[in-house]
């Protein structure tokens, strides 16, 4: 059993593999981009599989050995097609990073600190699921639940989505992949759901890490990867088997490959269109991630025009939307067919929508929320980084065009956040507790990508300042000395 | 630093290991209804009800125990009613029977002795 198991993980994921080694050929293959092309796919191959088990058990009722065949074949016909056909030639496409190549003691150091944060995050996420092996409330309330009532019910599988489940609404993405580990294994563990929910945190720290590093230099990555390592409430929100940190990896994912594309000097639109795959997992992932690909469609699109007239805006958006079809239409499969109305748009009227949209205590209140929320879930980080930009200054390299981009979405997943708290139909209170900090975890390592590109490199300007003497560099005391000025005119 | 914060969440969770388990957590809460699965069929429909009287309602919160029930009897179905054939009722204390079973004169099936009873109501003929 744990044959069919390993390979229904492994097929899938090696066929994704080789699809994105395809889309972003030009990355070339150093060791570093494949590690990155690597976790980008075991993400993508997660979401599409848990994609694949919903059709399944839609159009085939509740699946057995003969679904599982299906499925590795269909896998394995996709890596193959992946394969056929001339790829774009290797090219450094992403201009090499400043100091990439810089072999600094700090670097060094960084590299060991992570490697033992790593560690440490592993065994306190594996202490929690001992502590609690079912993990939080949500957990068992929702995704858990759902997965083991798809698994358990054989074909009766609707009864997962009974009106008397809370927000029976929710994608699939996490409970499908749950009951469809459970379905390859034929028979349940409650390890699976930890595995799923480890390989997600992780995965979000080793994106981000890979990510910075292949804009940014290495020691940026290792730097942007402790950052999130660090953020403990990330770490647990992973472990407690939520589907919030599964939610980030997919928005984090979306947004550097979008990252990518924009820092490139001839990017392939092939990264477009993992780009839109990514974010249209996030919405089969969690209802949140519906309003995060319609935010990337429209930003990307007026991104395009402005820069590239019409032509540029429509090339884009086809990219993008052909890697979000296929999902998209998978959402809307089971939105259509399955899906309740959710719980915060059903009662709601015109009248009382705009009174609460109106209602200044209610803005107030969010606004208050949100900044104590920043600090609970950041804490330090939150005054470190833009200490650190006070210290080091802004980056100057390409990867900054990545920016604009980047903070826009942020921006707008922010305001439709806080549109959606005023408009609330509960308790506003409530509502705040209970979510907020969970909203906040979609978007923290994203908002850490985008710190990341801003900030001039830590590592460089101390190796710098350790290592060159003022008689050799040129540069003493005085103007010449200011840090954001060095940063910006690195030398060769 | 930062990087190493996560060392005292690690040691943090060491602690709490060797803490004793509070009740109201799922892996204390789960064991309370897992032998019932022999009592009742897979898909079938059960009611649920929590004698509040004989139950510690400041740690356990009611639908957080209705939905460890349905989380652990799955993928049975347990509705928050007595209009069932079959009736789980929930108590934190075994040697209390609940008042309900008595005026209502229900056949206790299944006595667990952690609190958890198992009523066939007068609603089907035995």
């Amino acid at each position: 059993m744990i044959a069919w198991l390993l390979a229904g993980i492994v097929v899938p994921w090696f066929a994704t593999y080789l699809f994105v080694r395809r889309c972003d050929a030009e990355a070339g293959n150093k060791a570093a981009v494949i590690a990155l092309h690597a976790m980008l796919a075991l993400g993508l191959a997660l979401g599409l599989t848990s994609c694949s088990y919903f059709v399944g058990l839609l159009f085939c009722g509740a699946p057995g050995r003969a679904y599982c065949t299906v499925e590795i074949l269909g896998f394995a016909a996709l890596g193959l097609l992946s394969r056929l056909g001339a790829a774009r030639p290797p090219g450094a496409s992403i201009p090499e990073p400043h100091g990439s190549k810089v072999a600094s003691p700090q670097g060094k150091l960084l590299r060991w600190v992570f490697l033992a944060s790593l560690i440490s995050a592993t065994l306190g996420i594996a202490g929690m699921f001992l502590i609690e092996p079912h993990g939080d409330c949500d957990a068992w309330n929702i995704w858990t639940m759902r997965a083991r009532y798809l698994f358990r019910s054989g074909q009766e599988w609707r009864n997962a989505f009974a009106p008397f489940f809370a927000h029976t609404d929710y994608p699939l993405m996490l409970s499908g992949t749950i009951a469809r580990c459970w379905t390859y294994l034929a028979g349940e563990r409650l390890w699976i759901p930890q595995l799923v929910a480890a390989a997600f945190t992780l995965l979000g720290a080793g994106l981000l890490t890979a990510g910075v590093a292949r804009l940014r230099g290495t020691s940026h990555g290792w730097l942007a990867g402790l950052s999130l390592l660090g953020t403990v409430f990330y770490l647990s929100r992973g472990a407690s088997l939520y589907a919030d940190v599964p939610l980030s990896c997919f928005f984090l994912a979306a947004l550097l490959l979008l990252a990518f594309y924009d820092a490139g000097r001839r990017s392939s639109p092939g990264l477009l269109v993992l780009a839109g795959l990514s974010a249209a997992l996030a919405a089969w992932t969690k209802n949140e991630g519906l309003l995060f690909l319609a935010i990337v469609l429209v930003v990307r699109a007026l991104l395009a025009w402005r820069r590239s007239g019409g032509r540029g805006m429509l090339r884009e958006t086809s990219a993008l939307l052909a890697g979000a079809a296929p999902v998209i239409m998978v959402v809307v499969l089971f939105k259509v067919s399955i899906a309740a109305e959710n719980d915060i748009v059903a009662g709601q009227t015109w009248h009382t929508l705009l009174s609460r949209l109106t209602d200044a205590s209610r803005i107030a209140f969010i606004l208050k929320s949100l900044v104590e929320t920043l600090w609970h879930v950041g804490k330090a980080l939150v005054l470190i980084l833009p200490l650190a930009w006070l210290l080091v200054g802004g980056a100057s390299d390409r990867s900054r065009s990545a920016l604009p981009g980047l903070v826009a979405v942020l921006a707008a997943m922010l305001a439709g956040y806080f549109f959606v708290y005023l408009a609330t139909p509960h308790d506003l209170a409530w509502h705040v507790s209970s979510s907020m900090d969970r909203l906040l975890v979609h978007l923290w390592p994203s908002m850490l990508l985008a710190a990341f590109l801003y900030l001039g490199d830590p590592t460089e300007y101390i190796w710098r300042e350790t290592s060159a003497s003022p008689a050799s560099t040129g540069v003493g005391k005085g103007k010449g000395a200011d840090p954001r000025q060095r940063q910006e005119k690195p030398t060769s | 630093v930062w990087g190493l914060a996560n060392i005292r969440w690690l040691l943090n969770s060491v602690r709490e290991y060797g803490n004793p388990l509070a009740s109201y957590t799922p892996t204390a809460m789960i064991p309370r209804f897992e032998p019932l699965k022999q009592w009742l069929p897979e898909n079938s429909t059960t009611g649920y009800l929590l004698d509040e009287e004989n139950a510690d309602l400041e740690t356990h919160n009611p639908g957080s125990r209705l939905s460890l029930a349905l989380y652990t009897l799955s993928p049975r179905i347990v509705l928050q009613t007595t209009a069932c054939p079959l009736v789980i009722v929930d108590a934190d204390r075994p040697e209390m029977p609940p008042k309900i079973a008595r005026q209502q004169g229900w056949t206790l099936i299944a006595d667990l002795h952690n609190g958890v009873r198992l009523y066939r109501t007068q609603r089907t003929e035995p």
